[in-house]
């Protein structure tokens, strides 16, 4: 609260939520649902984002309660100090393994698609650097980053429906409504944290300037999301058919391939949607790496965010190269997941959300007594 | 102010330094990239007196081995200076197409580039042998430097031949079967595929119609198709045959023609627009799927000096049944063919089973194969003539 670089409003904070959770899971996630629900799998996106508006209103609810505190702060005030500092020190390391699964899976796309003969590591170290200097840089530079990036994300979407349009097949999605529950259980939990990244609401509601308002924003933001989602497995699903898309570790990619332009001039389209992918996968890691030092600023109450960034760059660097190859890496990252994952998204704001509503009733209780 | 001075040497040195060093790490120059326009694929057949062939690994001794053809356009041999062979074509034997082309790099002074391939040409042998199409095809989908748009084909005969071929049309073989799928595609006797529809159509049900290509003497002739069963090649499609499957799979663009005799008189039915819907139903326990194709056409030409005019509503519903009677016809005995002989479901009536008729689906996708057989198909036209042009 020192400089007035700590203030950002709701359309900025609406940007970075977009922006922290389109990333990787997009290239997968078409697979993901079409291996779990053939051509059904819209409808697991559709629960999910259910499932994720309920957990947005539960963490903004908590957040605003406390204007100018992160998590790491208020959940001091809510679950004692011991719990809440364990509490931060679980979403410290989620945010930094994530940070190196997101470059890591960047890395080795970039290498496939662009530098084949570049080092990964100096593809990831490189990114990583400029992740930092933008880190350093406070909330404000990070928020009008992501207001700029937003149309880099929306208009190659809209840009591949049209051009995709003459190749599709629109009975690609019949038959419909073939599915049994325990499809929908066994695979939600996937699907579900494709949308990873908006529980940075938690700690980032701290500095915005209205926290009253946030809830429509930050409710349009997860539906704008799971609309992209959903925009581009319909695409896939339409110009591939089920069975195709299981086959491609990255559908979203192969769609790119199979745009076509008239004419030699431009023959294959996917460098500049690399080029663009490229700021989308920017955008997610400034988020979570700086989500990483804030947390860290705030756990050792110290003033300044900005040197907590470049101590993290070497561990998400080693993180990001300690998996063999793509497979053990998307192997690790769903471990991870599934114990950290769960632990950060649902149940530590499950868990903050009913302090908050307890601590409510036993303030108004005191009132009434008194 | 001195501190500015400081600064100033070491951002311009800074600056240079960037612009010096961009886009060296990853260089490649033109003019040593070779672009590959089209790739061959057939099997080596060995021969005693090739000596100074590398045997290859010893466990995979006794494999068949692949024989490339790549063919790169002479990029100094091109524009108004240009001189020499207008391409090169280049064979190169491995165990895989990859060892194939990693094998060529001893030879090469050049780096192979695929991003701008334009066709693959797989051999009639290599098609054959379900377990070569299926290695081919997957080194093909994973390589990320061919695109889904490929044209593929495949030749009757060699596959060497075509990309032999000096054509007098075009020199460069890539872009001339390229130009080909685009042209012939329009006439229906001739059904391009890209590399991208053609894994889907595998993937889904591993059969697929892919085209032919037979080589001539100066020029490609691209007729008919290959039918695909279970990743191998088993027979083909004439043309007749392939543009009814065409027709089945609701796949005619204009400018199909259709010849009709009526009254010994030859008469060219153009189509202008077509569209094919199934129907299925199950009747006395056997599935029945009807075709029912709409189509609209001009009438181009009829003989002078007949005492009938066409201008007459009459004539022309005669002429529309005539084609009518002579389509079901010819798909029919298509039909027939791929039922009886290939027993093979390329016209895509399981597609249709499962996507819109999901119980009769399941009741038979067990054994689609040997189901689709017994499938009793009927075809019903409805033929227009919508225009007969200037004269009477």
């Amino acid at each position: 609260m020192i400089v007035n670089n700590e203030k950002i409003s709701n359309g900025q904070m609406f940007a970075i939520i977009i922006n922290s959770t389109i990333g990787v899971g997009i290239l997968s996630l078409p697979r993901l649902l079409a291996e779990g629900m053939g051509t059904d799998g819209w409808i697991l996106v559709v629960i999910s984002l259910v499932i994720v508006i309920l957990l947005t209103l539960m963490i903004t609810f908590t957040a605003k309660l406390f204007p100018g505190k992160t998590m790491v702060e208020f959940g001091r005030e809510l679950v004692t100090t011991p719990i809440s500092d364990i509490f931060s020190i679980i979403y410290f390391i989620y945010l930094v393994v994530f940070a190196a699964f997101v470059v890591r899976i960047f890395g080795e796309i970039v290498k496939m698609y662009l530098l084949s003969k570049t080092p990964i590591e100096f593809i990831i170290i490189s990114m990583l650097f400029v992740v930092a200097y933008l880190s350093r840089g406070g909330i404000e530079s990070i928020a009008k980053i992501s207001v700029l990036l937003i149309p880099v994300i929306l208009f190659p979407v809209l840009f591949m429906s049209f051009v995709l349009l003459p190749d599709m097949d629109f009975t690609n999605i019949l038959p419909m409504f073939k599915f049994s529950i325990k499809d929908v259980t066994s695979n939600i939990i996937d699907v579900f944290f494709s949308f990873a990244g908006f529980e940075i609401i938690l700690f980032y509601t701290a500095f915005v300037e209205k926290p009253n308002k946030a809830i429509k924003y930050n409710l349009v933001a997860v539906i704008i999301i799971a609309a992209i989602y959903l925009i581009v497995f319909l695409l896939a699903l339409f110009t591939f058919g089920e069975i195709e898309i299981t086959h491609q570790i990255w559908p979203s990619i192969s769609l790119m391939e199979t745009v076509d332009f008239p004419g030699a001039f431009i023959e294959n389209v996917q460098g500049f949607f690399m080029a663009q992918w490229t700021l989308v996968i920017f955008s997610t890691l400034i988020s979570f790496v700086f989500g990483a030092s804030l947390i860290l600023c705030k756990l050792f109450r110290a003033n300044e965010q900005k040197y907590f960034v470049l101590p993290l760059i070497p561990i998400v660097y080693i993180l990001s190269l300690i998996p063999d190859n793509i497979a053990a890496s998307y192997d690790y990252v769903s471990q991870a997941t599934y114990y950290l994952g769960t632990l950060a998204i649902i149940i530590i704001p499950i868990l903050l959300f009913i302090s908050v509503i307890i601590k409510k009733r036993n303030r108004k209780g005191e009132a009434d007594n008194g | 102010m001195g501190n500015m001075r400081k600064i100033m040497p070491l951002t311009l040195i800074l600056f240079l330094v960037c612009t010096l060093l961009a886009g060296c790490w990853d260089k490649s120059e033109i003019n040593e990239r070779a672009f590959v326009t089209a790739v061959g694929i057939d099997i080596y057949v060995k021969e005693d007196d090739k000596d100074g062939e590398e045997s290859g690994e010893q466990d995979t001794d006794s494999r068949e081995r692949y024989i490339l053809t790549y063919t790169f356009p002479n990029i100094e041999a091109i524009g108004k200076q240009g001189s020499g062979d207008p391409r090169f074509v280049v064979g190169s034997v491995g165990l895989s197409p990859i060892e194939a082309r990693w094998e060529l790099r001893t030879r090469l002074n050049k780096v192979m580039f695929l991003q701008h391939l334009k066709a693959l040409i797989i051999g009639e042998d290599v098609a054959r042998n379900s377990d070569m199409l299926k290695e081919i095809l997957d080194s093909v989908e994973r390589n990320y430097e061919i695109s889904r748009k490929i044209n593929v084909l495949v030749a009757t005969g060699e596959a060497k031949d075509i990309i032999n071929i000096q054509s007098k049309f075009e020199e460069d073989v890539g872009m001339y079967l390229s130009g080909i799928s685009e042209s012939a595609g329009r006439s229906a006797r001739f059904n391009p595929l890209t590399l991208g529809d053609l894994i889907i159509s595998l993937h889904n049900n591993q059969n697929a119609l892919m085209p032919s290509v037979i080589p001539g003497k100066d020029d490609i002739k691209g007729a008919g198709s290959a039918v695909i069963k279970n990743y191998m090649l088993i027979g083909w499609l004439g043309e007749i045959e392939n543009r009814s499957a065409m027709f089945l799979k609701d796949e005619i663009k204009s400018q199909t023609i259709v010849m009709v005799t009526y009254d010994d008189i030859v008469i060219p039915y153009l189509l202008t627009e077509s569209s094919t819907k199934q129907k299925a139903r199950v009747e006395d326990g056997k599935i029945k799927v009807d075709f029912i194709i709409e189509m609209e056409g001009d009438l181009t030409q009829y003989k002078l000096g007949t005492s009938e005019s066409v201008l007459d509503d009459k004539v022309l519903k005669k002429v529309e049944t005539k084609v009518e009677v002579h389509l079901r016809k010819q798909i029919l005995d298509m039909v027939e063919k791929i039922q009886q002989d290939y027993k093979v479901d390329v016209i895509n009536v399981g597609d249709y089973l499962k996507k819109f008729k999901p119980s009769i689906w399941n009741t038979v996708k067990d054994d689609w194969e040997n189901e689709f057989s017994n499938v009793d198909i009927d075809v019903k036209i409805d033929a227009k003539i919508r225009r007969i042009g200037l004269t009477k």
